[in-house]
C-alpha cells in the first residue's frame, strides 16, 4: 500500500485527514512542520507528499524545494495544498518544485484521484 | 490738448492785434485832432494879432498894450499845446516845427518890443510864424494817421480841417491883409500875386463843398453841419468877388472888403468847430464798436477754451476711471488665474503680492495667515515681499491678537486701517530690526473676511504717501476676497482629504479584518467538514440510517458556511476596489472542463439535461482563470438550483467587433424565470430574486453579484434575459484579448494555510 506523508502544522486537520486517508487504506506518516518533514521523508522514503504551504519553521514552498534538491528525496512527488488558490500561489508551489496542488478544505475523492494519478504516473 | 488751443490761441491773438491796431490808428487819429483843436485856436489868434500888430504899428503907437490881452491868450494856448507836446511828440513827430514856433513866437514878440523893424517887416515875421502852425496842422494830420483814415465820410471831413481850412483860412487872411502892408515880393506883380492867391483860395473852398456833396451822397444818413459849410462856402464867394471887382489900390482899408474877409474866416473857423466834434464822436464811436468786437472775441475765445477744457477734463476723468477699472480687473484677473494654478497658498502668494505692489506701488508687501491654536490667536507672516529686499529687515514674528501692531489691529477690528503718522507707531511694526520702520511709515493692513471671520491680514508699507483712494480699498478688498475664498477652498479639500484618508485607514482595517477573520473560519469549518464528511462515511459503512441524515445536514451546513465566508471576503475586497484580475492566457476547453465537472452533478441532482456548445473557433482568452470560472460555476449552479426536469445549456462563441473580438459565455436553462421587477435587484448584493427563494433554494444571494464585479474587473460585463416560467438567459460577454491590459496587481492574500 502507497506510503503518504502529510505535513500539516494543524492538529486537528491533520488528525482528520491521516484518519480519512488511512481509511481509504493509504500507509500515513506525519510531520508538523518544514523541519520535521525533511527528515521524516529520508528517513520513511514515502510515495508521495502531501504538503501544507502555511508551515511554522521552514514553510511549505521552502520544504519542497530542499525536499527536491536532496538526492534522497527529490523523486518523491509533492502535492501542495493551499487555503486560497489563487494562481500566483499556484505559479509559486510549481516553481519550488510541486508536482500538483489542491486546495482546502479538501475533497477527499477528489485528493485521492489526484494522488493515484501521480502515483501510477511514477511506477510506470 | 495743444493741438486744439494753439491754433485757436493764435487765431484770436491775431484778431486782437488786428483791433488793437486799429485802436491805436484811431487814438492816435484823436490825439492828431486834439492837438489841431489847440493849433486852431493858435492859428485864429495869431491872425488877430498880425492884423492888430500891424494897425497898432502902422499908427505909430509902438506901445504893446493893446496886444496883451491876445498875447496872453496865445501863451496860454501855448501851454495847452505844451502839455500835448510832452504827451503825444513821440507820436506826432511834432517836435522840430513845435520848437521852431515857439522860437519864432520869441523872436517877433523881442523884434516887437525893440522897435526897430519897420511894420512890413513885423509882418512878413509873423506870417511866417503863420505859415508855420498851418505847416504843423498838415504835419500832425500826416503823422496821426487822420489822412489816412479809410472811412470815407471821416476822411472828408478830416481833409477839410487838416488841409482845407487851414489852407482857405491862411489865404483868406493873406488876400485881406497884403494890400495893407507892402511886403509883396518885389519880383512880383503884386496884382497878379493877389489873384493868384484868390484864385487858389477859391479853388479850397470849392474842394470844401464838393467833399460835402460827396459825404452826403456816400452817407445821406450822415449829420452833416450844413448851414456851416453854406455860410462858409458863400461869405468866402462872396469875400473873392469883392475882391475880384476892386482895384489893388482900393482895397486897402476898404471897409467892405474887411467886414467881408471877417465873416468869411469866422465862418470857416466855425465850420472847424462844427465839424471837428463831428469827427471826435465818429472816431470814439469806432473805437468802441472796436472795443466790443475785442471783447466779444476775447469772450468767444474763452468760451471755446472752457468748453475744450471741460471736454479735455471729462475725458481725462474718465480715461482716469478706466485705467483704475482696468487695473483692478486685471489684478483680479491675474489674482484669480494664479490662485486657480495654485497647490499651496505660498506658492500663490509668492506671485500674487509681487503683483499688488508693482500695480498699486507699495513697497513692502505681507500676507499673514490667522490659525486659532489651543483658544488662542496666531497670527503669522505667510509671505513678506520686499521692492528691493533687504536682508536687515529679517523675519517677521509671530504675532497675537492684542499686540500693537497695525496688522493685530486690523484683525480685531476687522477693517482696513490706514497708517500715515510717522513716529507714533514705529514701536508696532514688529520686525526683528525696528529701526528700518523710520523709512516706511506709511501703512495699509486689510483684514481677509470670510462669513465675518478674519482668516488672514494683507499688509502694506511704503515710504512715500500711498493712493489712499477708495479705488486702492476697493481693489485690494477684492483680490483680498479671492484670497479668502481660496483659503477656505484649501481649508475644506484639506478636511476632505484627512477625511479620507481616515476612511482609507478605517476601510484598509475592515478588508484586513475580514480577509483574517475568512480565514480563521475556514480553518475550523475544514475540521468540521473534514469529520462531517468523516463521521457521515463511517455511519453509512455501519447502515446507521438516522446518524447519516443528521451528518449530512451537518456537512452541508458546513459547505454553506465556508461558501459565506468565502463570498463575503469577495464582496468586502471588491468594495474596498482591492480586488484585481490576475490575466493570463489559459485554454478555454480545459477550464470548461473544470466547471463542468464541478456543476454537472448539481444539475443532474434536478433531473436536468447539461448541453454544452462549443464553438471550435474558441480556443484561448486573456483573462483571469479562476474569476472567470467562478463565474461559471455560480451562474450554471444557479441554473441546476432553479430548473426541474429541465434543460441547461452552456454555448461558448466568438464574437469579433470593430475593434475587439469578445467570448460570449452563455448559460441558458427553462426554469422558473425571473420577473423584470426582479431582474432589477437581482444583482445588488445580499439580494435573491425573492426572499423566499434564499430558503427554498439555499445559496448566499452575493454569487451574481461577485460575477457581475469580477466580469467588469476584466473588462466584460455580465446580462441577463428571462421569462417568467420559460427559462433565463445569462451573457457573460469578456473581450478574448483586453485592449490595454492593465497590469496585474496580485492580490497579496493574507493567508496560505
Amino acid at each position: 500500500m502507497a506510503k503518504v506523508l502529510l505535513v500539516e502544522d494543524n492538529d486537528v486537520n491533520r488528525e482528520m485527514l491521516v484518519r480519512r486517508l488511512a481509511k481509504r487504506g493509504f500507509d500515513m506518516v506525519v510531520a508538523i512542520d518544514g523541519e520535521d518533514a525533511l527528515g521524516v521523508a529520508r528517513n520513511e522514503q514515502p510515495d508521495i507528499v502531501l504538503m501544507d504551504m502555511s508551515l511554522p519553521v521552514l514553510d511549505g514552498w521552502e520544504t519542497t524545494r530542499q525536499l527536491k534538491d536532496n538526492r534522497e528525496t527529490a523523486h518523491i512527488p509533492v502535492i501542495a495544498l493551499t487555503a486560497h488558490a489563487m494562481i500566483e500561489d499556484r505559479n509559486r508551489c510549481y516553481a519550488a518544485g510541486c508536482d500538483d496542488y489542491d486546495t482546502k478544505p479538501i475533497e477527499i475523492d477528489r485528493l485521492i484521484s489526484k494522488i493515484q494519478t501521480l502515483i501510477h504516473r511514477l511506477s510506470r | 490738448m495743444a493741438i486744439f488751443t494753439l491754433p485757436l490761441g493764435i487765431l484770436v491773438r491775431q484778431l486782437v492785434f488786428e483791433i488793437d491796431q486799429r485802436i491805436e490808428f484811431i487814438e492816435k487819429e484823436r490825439r492828431g485832432l486834439h492837438y489841431n483843436r489847440l493849433l486852431r485856436n493858435v492859428l485864429e489868434k495869431s491872425l488877430a494879432y498880425r492884423s492888430q500888430t500891424h494897425e497898432v504899428v502902422t499908427k505909430g503907437d509902438r506901445s504893446i498894450a493893446s496886444l496883451v490881452d491876445l498875447e496872453t491868450q496865445i501863451e496860454s494856448i501855448f501851454q495847452g499845446i505844451e502839455i500835448n507836446e510832452r504827451r503825444d511828440s513821440k507820436i506826432l513827430k511834432t517836435t522840430p516845427n513845435w520848437s521852431r514856433i515857439q522860437a519864432t513866437w520869441r523872436f517877433n514878440r523881442k523884434a516887437l518890443l525893440q522897435n526897430n523893424l519897420s511894420p512890413e517887416e513885423l509882418y512878413c515875421l509873423q506870417s511866417g510864424f503863420i505859415t508855420d502852425i498851418v505847416k504843423q496842422i498838415t504835419h500832425v494830420g500826416d503823422t496821426s494817421n487822420m489822412i489816412l483814415d479809410p472811412d470815407l465820410d471821416t476822411y472828408y471831413f478830416l481833409d477839410t480841417l487838416i488841409t482845407k481850412l487851414p489852407t482857405a483860412t491862411f489865404l483868406t487872411a493873406e488876400i485881406r491883409d497884403l494890400p495893407k502892408v507892402n511886403c509883396i515880393s518885389q519880383e512880383r506883380d503884386p496884382e497878379q500875386h493877389l489873384f493868384l492867391l484868390s484864385s487858389r483860395l477859391d479853388q479850397s473852398i470849392l474842394s470844401i463843398a464838393h467833399a460835402r456833396q460827396t459825404i452826403l451822397e456816400q452817407y445821406p444818413e450822415a449829420n452833416i453841419p450844413t448851414s456851416s459849410y453854406v455860410t462858409t462856402v458863400q461869405s468866402t464867394h462872396r469875400f473873392v468877388q469883392v475882391i475880384e471887382q476892386l482895384p489893388l489900390d482900393r482895397q486897402v482899408n476898404n471897409l467892405d472888403l474887411q467886414k467881408q474877409s471877417q465873416y468869411s474866416l469866422d465862418a470857416q473857423f466855425m465850420l472847424y468847430d462844427a465839424v471837428e466834434p463831428l469827427v471826435q464822436e465818429k472816431l470814439s464811436l469806432r473805437v468802441e464798436q472796436l472795443k466790443a468786437r475785442k471783447s466779444s472775441a476775447v469772450i468767444f475765445t474763452f468760451l471755446v477754451l472752457f468748453i475744450i477744457i471741460s471736454i479735455y477734463i471729462a475725458l481725462t476723468l474718465n480715461w482716469l476711471y478706466i485705467r483704475l477699472l482696468d487695473r483692478r480687473l486685471s489684478l483680479q484677473y491675474r489674482t484669480a488665474s494664479v490662485l486657480a494654478e495654485a497647490q499651496s497658498l505660498e506658492w500663490a502668494i509668492d506671485r500674487i503680492l509681487p503683483n499688488i505692489c508693482q500695480q498699486l506701488q507699495w513697497d513692502i508687501g505681507e500676507l499673514w495667515q490667522v490659525t486659532p491654536i489651543n483658544g488662542e490667536i496666531k497670527i503669522s507672516c505667510v509671505k513678506n515681499w520686499q521692492r528691493s529686499p533687504n536682508p536687515r529687515l529679517g523675519q517677521r514674528a509671530d504675532l497675537s491678537a492684542d499686540k500693537p501692531s497695525i496688522v493685530s489691529r486690523a484683525f480685531s477690528q476687522k477693517q482696513p486701517i490706514w497708517r500715515s503718522e510717522v513716529m507714533q507707531y514705529r514701536n508696532a511694526l514688529i520686525y526683528t530690526s525696528r529701526t528700518e520702520f523710520h523709512e516706511f511709515p506709511h501703512a495699509l493692513a486689510l483684514p481677509i473676511l470670510h462669513e465675518e471671520e478674519v482668516i488672514g491680514v494683507m499688509a502694506f508699507f511704503n515710504r512715500e504717501l500711498p493712493d489712499q483712494s477708495d479705488e486702492q480699498l476697493t481693489t485690494l478688498l477684492a483680490v483680498g476676497r479671492q484670497i479668502a475664498q481660496f483659503i477656505q477652498r484649501q481649508r475644506i479639500s484639506q478636511e476632505l482629504s484627512d477625511a479620507k484618508e481616515v476612511a482609507e485607514v478605517a476601510s484598509r482595517a475592515k478588508s484586513q479584518f475580514l480577509a483574517n477573520m475568512s480565514h480563521e473560519f475556514r480553518t475550523p469549518l475544514n475540521a468540521i467538514i473534514g469529520y462531517g464528511e468523516m463521521l457521515h462515511e463511517e455511519s453509512e459503512d455501519f447502515e446507521n440510517t438516522v446518524l447519516t441524515d443528521d451528518l449530512s445536514k451537518i456537512v452541508t451546513a458546513g459547505r454553506h458556511l465556508l461558501k459565506l465566508v468565502e463570498d463575503v471576503l469577495d464582496i468586502s475586497k471588491i468594495e474596498a476596489g482591492h480586488m484585481r484580475p490576475y490575466l493570463e492566457e489559459f485554454n478555454i476547453s480545459l477550464m470548461l472542463e473544470e466547471v463542468v465537472a464541478t456543476t454537472r452533478p448539481l444539475i443532474q441532482k434536478n433531473k436536468n439535461a447539461f448541453v454544452l456548445k462549443c464553438d471550435p473557433e474558441v480556443i484561448n482568452i486573456y483573462s483571469d482563470f479562476l474569476k472567470l470560472k467562478q463565474i461559471l460555476i455560480n451562474l450554471l449552479s444557479n441554473a441546476g438550483k432553479f430548473t426541474h426536469g429541465g434543460l441547461v445549456q452552456l454555448e461558448v462563441m466568438r464574437e469579433i467587433g470593430a475593434n475587439q473580438t469578445f467570448i460570449l459565455f452563455r448559460v441558458k436553462d427553462s426554469g422558473i424565470g425571473i420577473s423584470a421587477e426582479q431582474i432589477q435587484k437581482l444583482f445588488r448584493v445580499f439580494t435573491q430574486a425573492d426572499d423566499s427563494t434564499t430558503r427554498k433554494y439555499g445559496g448566499t444571494g452575493l454569487g451574481l453579484a461577485i460575477s457581475q464585479a469580477f466580469c467588469q474587473i476584466m473588462g466584460g460585463t455580465l446580462t441577463v434575459d428571462s421569462v417568467v416560467d420559460q427559462g433565463t438567459v445569462f451573457t457573460v460577454r469578456l473581450p478574448e484579448r483586453p485592449t490595454n491590459p492593465s497590469p496585474t496587481m496580485p492580490i497579496s492574500e493574507v493567508n496560505h494555510g
